[in-house]
């Protein structure tokens, strides 16, 4: 299933011209976050996908607190985000500061107020909805600031946005358990570029991104590492 | 009385100068609790039974008196009086006591703050008695049995302004009164030339005669009378009056900044900084209205606070509007005891606390109290129990390292366990196949399981069934956090269930 994937990844249709667009987008996903970020779920069935993306981004951050914010409906639908959790990816949980605003409205409201402070690393932010106004105002004040922004967005998102880059995943069958073949590994995801304004070229792009918990970052995965002999050291059972 | 003809709003059951009573049922059957001036002048007095005065007054109305409401009202008064003053109690049914020392030179000279006082009252539609004495018991007899509305007493002249007053006016028990009336004392002046020990005799009972001496000197300043004030007065305090009420909100925010100014000069003054902020206004009519501010570590930058009032000013109705405005610091402490509150080498990269602290006193203060919360780990391995959130403490505290080492976690965790239909169920193992939101999900691969016990100490463990976790991936790659509640040979209950307790990314 993996294989195919990476198949269908197009890799081999750059130019040369693209080809320095991507190395850049290569090394973006290793260096700090910069920008304001949407990611979509494919489907419903995906958030957590997405909410792993989220944290895997902001990871990057080195400094500073994260400011999480969502909603009490969104924790009534889905669940609540959990500290271990975090710490099972590799984050470490003493950095969120977590708000459950009453409404969408207020949530909108913290992000926007959270997104001009300097004081913090990162904000994540799940919004059912932000629409093209809004996510100017928040490309706006990342200008000002430089924090980066996320918004984990509904799977219904489509439309136009003032956002950096739109990234939409959905959930791939993990890495290959090194100590168990029968056991999930390291999560991966199927993740699109939907829209971008930062790397244009290529937008429409599939990549295969792996939660790797040895360095905290996020990676692309290399083009023939699923066939490949597993090397590396796991952490996922060491934890 | 003058109570319930502002309250009311069906008309007024007599004429103006018509008699009109308040009644009350009590072990006597129904007597008079309080009468107007036209039913005073017809020689009704409270106290006298309701049949009496209709006899004498036929053409009389009464009504029930209602104490509760009364009570009541007069709380709100005496914590609107803190306008005057800071300390104010109840006093008796009827009555409120001030404890002003060194608030006249306020208004201008005890004559000033007086008639200050009665006007504001008046303007509520009361008749106030005002009495101004240097002890609270001198004060009382003045404001009850003066001779006009408004009486006051020089520095050191209790003495001298008691002399006339009849002995009621000593706060005295109505047969202590008698007693005394029946010696020919009916003047409390008439008490100072009798040596205590000859007035001590003249009293069979020992209290009655305590009783006499304590009000005496009570009145005279002698002994002292503590207030116990209704509110206690908050230590740091700012006070601004405007010639003209305030209605607008951009008065209300003008008189804020002056309120600042001189409230973080008096801290910095003191070293302090506070965490909670109170602004309260004084309407004309009688009513309060106030905005509080918390701040997540105590703090005294008067701009910052500003703005942090700013949303919370909305909330502050000014009715007819408010012509005195308080700001109060509550929970001061100095301002430094949070930056070093991080052990060494603890502190989390980066995290500017000053400036975090202020980003959230930001949010809060937009969006509700407490509303930022940090994740807390506490001392449990059930999952429910582990971790919890509480409140922004004023800086980023770091995750206990003990903390992280509990099986593999789902980032999200499903507010309660959702039950799952089971599929192909192997003993040892997660199911096959399970169904979960409509969605029947076949599982791929699996990890487990973790077998998590009931907290035995905490009672009832009969009842509670073990629990084994599994970490599962369907085909598509979505993995799931399954758990089993009991064993199938544990005999405590039937068959065990299968729930989706939360979602790996």
């Amino acid at each position: 299933m993996a294989r195919a994937i990476l198949h269908d990844l197009p890799l081999k249709h750059f130019s040369a011209r693209v080809e320095g667009e991507a190395a850049r987008l290569e090394e973006r996903l290793g260096a700090p976050l910069q920008g304001v970020h949407e990611i979509a779920p494919a489907a419903f069935a995906d958030m957590a996908a997405a909410l792993g993306l989220a944290v895997g981004f902001a990871q990057t951050r080195l400094h500073g607190g994260w400011l999480w914010v969502r909603t009490r409906r969104q924790r009534l639908d889905l669940g609540r985000i959990s500290a271990r959790g975090l710490a099972a990816l590799g984050a470490d949980p003493a950095r969120v500061m977590l708000v459950e605003t009453r409404d969408h409205t207020a949530a909108l409201r913290a992000i926007d107020e959270a997104a001009r402070s300097r004081a913090i690393g990162a904000v994540i932010a799940e919004v059912e909805s932000a629409d093209f106004t809004f996510t100017r105002r928040l490309t706006l004040a990342h200008e000002a600031s430089a924090t980066p922004v996320i918004l984990v967005r509904s799977w219904r998102t489509e439309g136009s946005t003032a956002a950096h880059n739109r990234w939409r995943v959905a959930a791939a069958p993990s890495a290959p358990n090194a100590f168990d073949p029968h056991a999930p590994g390291c999560p991966r995801w199927q993740v699109t570029l939907e829209r971008s304004r930062e790397f244009p070229q290529r937008a429409g792009e599939t990549f295969l991104m792996e939660m790797d918990d040895a360095p905290l970052r996020v990676r692309l995965v290399p083009t023939l590492a699923d066939g490949a002999p597993e090397t590396r050291p796991h952490h996922a059972l060491a934890g | 009385m003058e109570r319930l003809k502002r309250a009311r709003t069906t008309p007024w059951p007599a004429e103006d100068g018509a008699p009109f009573v308040l009644t009350e049922t009590c072990v006597h059957g129904r007597t008079l609790a309080a009468v107007n001036d036209a039913a005073r002048a017809l020689g009704l007095e409270p106290g006298l039974r309701f049949t009496d005065a209709r006899a004498r007054v036929p053409e009389l109305v009464a009504e029930e008196i209602d104490r509760e409401a009364d009570a009541l009202a007069l709380k709100r008064l005496t914590l609107w009086m803190t306008r005057f003053s800071p300390l104010t109690a109840m006093d008796g049914p009827d009555g409120i006591r001030l404890d002003v020392t060194g608030c006249a030179h306020l208004f201008g000279g005890e004559d000033a703050f007086l008639a200050t006082m009665k006007r504001a009252l008046e303007a509520l539609g009361l008749t106030p008695r005002l009495g101004l004495a240097d002890s609270a018991g001198a004060a009382w007899a003045l404001s009850r049995f003066g001779s006009s509305a408004v009486q006051i007493s020089g520095t050191g002249k209790a003495r001298e302004a008691l002399t006339p007053l009849p002995i009621a006016a000593l706060r005295l028990e109505a047969g202590t009164v008698q007693v005394l009336r029946r010696f020919g004392l009916t003047r409390i002046g008439q008490l100072y030339g009798i040596e205590r020990t000859a007035l001590a005799r003249r009293f069979r009972n020992r209290e009655a005669a305590q009783d006499v001496l304590l009000r005496l000197d009570q009145a005279l300043g002698v002994r002292p009378e503590p207030l116990i004030p209704l509110k206690a007065p908050a230590r740091f305090t700012a006070r601004i009056s405007g010639p003209e009420p305030l209605l607008s909100l951009g008065g209300i925010e003008d008189a804020l900044i002056k309120l600042l100014t001189e409230l973080t000069r008096q801290l910095e003054e003191a070293g302090k900084g506070a965490r909670r902020f109170i602004l309260t206004g004084y309407r004309s009519d009688g009513t309060r209205t106030s905005a509080s501010l918390a701040l997540s570590r105590p703090g005294r930058d008067g701009r910052a606070i500003a703005r942090l009032f700013a949303p919370r000013l909305e909330a502050m109705d000014p009715g007819f509007g408010i012509d005195l405005m308080t700001l109060s610091a509550h929970g001061t402490g100095p301002l430094e005891a949070i930056a070093s509150a991080l052990p060494d080498g603890a502190a989390l990269p980066g995290a500017d606390p000053a400036e975090t602290a202020a980003l959230v006193d930001r949010l809060n203060a937009r969006l509700g109290d407490d509303l930022v919360a940090i994740f807390t780990a506490h001392e449990s391995h059930v999952p429910g129990r582990s971790e919890a959130l509480t409140p922004f403490p004023g800086a980023l505290k770091p995750w206990p390292v003990t903390a992280h080492r509990t099986g593999p976690r789902p980032l999200v965790v499903l507010d309660r366990p959702e039950l799952v239909e089971t599929i192909a169920i192997l003993p040892d193992g997660p199911p096959a196949r399970f169904t979960w939101r409509r969605v029947t999900r076949s599982v791929a691969r699996a990890d487990g399981p973790e077998r998590i016990g009931p907290e035995w100490w905490r009672g009832s463990a009969n009842g509670v069934r073990a629990r084994d976790y599994y970490r599962v991936e369907d085909e598509d790659g979505h993995r799931y956090w399954l758990m089993r509640e009991g064993l199938y040979d544990d005999q405590r209950g039937g068959t065990p269930r299968w729930y989706v307790c939360g979602l790996f990314p």
